[in-house]
């Protein structure tokens, strides 16, 4: 739908992503007449090759060229369009650890949050996004990492994915299908229950009027002014408190901003492990975990070039060797808090994120394990994505990786953002309540991964979907 | 001035893709007006206030060039471009670095996707 120029609903809900979609399915599909506004377009998962340069330019916000300042810098991307993140990430899929929700509870005072209260939200997602494991074999390249962790006695699973698999076959026996992104799952189920779907629209502040919200905002150069007795902000970690500020509402909103900061290596194999449509690996390996995780990342052409970036004079390793080779990662949950902020007349947020020392010895120390976990596994050459740290060939060259990364020589990036508005009765840290709704406020609610009170340690789309669920039933009164 | 930094983010996409000069192989290569396309429309939509300050960091790197060659980057010969590039790679100070950096990346990322992997399942490259 193309809003005119003034629109009148009883819930507003400004975000697409997880949060935003399972939040308006659900509120939908419960009678309310619902709005569900969308910044970006709204795109086919198929309009463009997964994980392309093509992705970056059509999906992506700021085409990925998105940066949290600090020292080292943190690249970060975020999903601008209509399923958001949903729809540029791998889809594995986590289930919020035990001992996360023990946490939030005991430090942030949230309500009704433990695994047996989540356990309806995440089996109704899990189903609604066929939430399985592989069903047959995965891919070389993912393997070995088990592979790596058996040798070494270490803990490793195969992460299940938000997929639909179709029965057809690829390279090396592995089955194929389709993601289920929100635009596929959630997003055509809130259509379907009325909810009115408005992409290409940017809300710019919220203000209440007589009792109401109305929420300025911009669709294709033309100002419209959307009217909800409720509003349900999920525009994600970076955009919600950016939003929320830009209407005068600050109160401990962007003030806790976390990641998980990961770095990366490349390993070559002996072996081909390497082909078209790789696509995404699924093991993880969790001894470390929730503090440091290890797993394979997207290991295209175009990602394999730009990791060697840190090895210019083994960059044909990439052009000869290309398909013995994949990206592996360490990721931490770590334990900085950055800010959201913004600027009068600038549209993009300030994000900045300091890495703390502990968590650059802690990225050290993962990647160390990384690459002794990679060695195990048969790798035969790593080239971490630290700027001047050689080639490495054996458990002796481990130690040639610093103890602690050197903040201006480490390439840091994440695809996890979260708790920048956290939630939780303790009013000293939280911004919005148990439910998300934000403290001091009528009618408005977050539903997203800012409200996520510390960083999980595991990949958040499974904890968002659940609380958003959750949290939008609360609302109705149905919990 | 807008003139002056499109020459100059085009001869850095030009040096780029002379460093990482790929084999002729299967699969096309794409022309640098493509790379160019690409890095100027990843230019257009970076963060304004980020966008600003990689305007002006490419422009202070196409003058600074002059100090080497006595012209501007687009302007100077082959050997003292690729000089200049080194010098801003490998300074002392981090945003030069982070500038090369983002040029690098973008360009990259761009041309060996182009690539692809050829019909025997080999990086094409």
């Amino acid at each position: 739908m193309t809003p005119p120029e003034n629109v009148r609903c009883e819930v507003a809900v400004v975000g697409s992503g997880p949060g935003g979609a399972v939040a308006a399915s659900t509120l939908a599909a419960h009678g309310r007449n619902v709005v569900l506004l969308e910044e970006g377009p709204h795109l086919s998962l198929d309009s463009c090759a997964a994980f392309s340069p093509e992705e970056m330019q059509q999906k992506y916000r700021c085409g990925g060229l998105t940066t949290a300042l600090g020292s080292p810098k943190v690249v970060y991307v975020e999903g601008r369009c209509v399923g958001g993140g949903s729809e540029i990430n791998s889809g594995l899929y986590h289930r919020t650890p035990p001992a996360m929700l023990d946490r939030w509870r005991r430090e942030f005072e949230v309500e009704s949050l433990t695994l047996r209260d989540l356990e309806p939200h995440f089996q109704a997602c899990e189903e609604d996004v066929t939430v399985c494991l592989t069903p047959g074999p995965t891919p070389l390249a993912s393997r070995k990492l088990g592979d790596g962790a058996q040798s070494l006695g270490w803990r490793s699973m195969e992460v299940p994915r938000c997929f639909h698999y179709d029965g057809t076959i690829g390279c090396e026996g592995v089955p194929q299908g389709k993601r289920q992104s929100m635009s596929r799952t959630f997003i055509p189920a809130a259509l379907a229950a009325g909810c009115r779907l408005a992409p290409e629209t940017r809300a710019i502040r919220l203000r209440r009027v007589n009792g109401q919200w109305n929420i300025e905002a911009n669709t294709q150069g033309r100002p419209v002014t959307i009217s909800a007795t409720d509003v349900f902000v999920a525009a994600g970690a970076v955009q919600t408190p950016a939003l929320l500020r830009r209407s005068g509402i600050t109160e401990r909103i962007g003030d806790t901003f976390s990641v998980h900061p990961t770095v990366k290596a490349i390993a070559r194999f002996e072996e081909r492990i390497n082909y078209p449509g790789l696509g995404v690996s699924v093991h993880q390996v969790k001894e470390f975990s929730p503090r440091i995780s290890f797993g394979c990342s997207i290991s295209s052409p175009g990602y394999l070039g730009l990791a060697m970036l840190d090895h210019p004079d083994h960059r044909r390793e990439v052009l000869s060797r290309g398909h013995q080779m994949a990206i592996y990662y360490a990721m931490i949950a770590g334990d900085t808090q950055g800010r959201v902020r913004v600027l009068p007349g600038v549209d993009d947020p300030i994000v900045t994120y300091q890495v703390s020392r502990q968590d650059l010895r802690d990225l050290a120390t993962g990647l160390r394990r990384l690459c002794e976990l990679l060695l195990a596994s048969g790798a035969r050459e790593l080239y971490p994505s630290i700027s001047g740290v050689p080639r490495l060939s054996s458990a002796d060259d481990l130690s040639l990786i610093p103890t602690e990364l050197p903040a201006g020589r480490a390439n840091l990036m994440t695809i996890h953002l979260f708790s920048s508005c956290p939630m939780g009765e303790n009013r000293r840290r939280c911004a919005a309540n148990s439910f998300g709704k934000v403290h001091g406020q009528e009618g408005l609610y977050i539903s997203d991964a800012s409200l996520i009170p510390t960083a999980p340690g595991v990949n958040p789309q499974g904890t968002v979907m659940a609380l958003a669920r959750r949290n939008a039933l609360a609302y109705l009164g149905k919990l | 001035m807008r003139r002056f930094l499109q020459n100059t983010v085009s001869a850095i996409c030009y040096e780029i893709a002379l460093q990482h000069e790929l084999p002729r192989g299967a699969g096309s290569q794409p022309s640098l007006g493509e790379v160019e396309r690409f890095v100027y429309g990843q230019l257009a939509r970076m963060p304004r206030l980020l966008g600003i300050g990689v305007a002006g960091a490419t422009a202070v790197f196409g003058v600074t060039a002059w100090w080497h060659g006595m012209h501007v980057f687009h302007r100077q010969q082959a050997r003292l471009r690729a000089l200049h590039w080194m010098r801003w790679k490998c300074s002392s100070l981090g945003p030069c670095r982070d500038l090369v950096r983002l040029y690098e990346s973008l360009v990259v990322l761009f041309l060996y996707s182009s690539r692809g992997w050829d019909a025997s399942g080999d990086a094409g490259l």
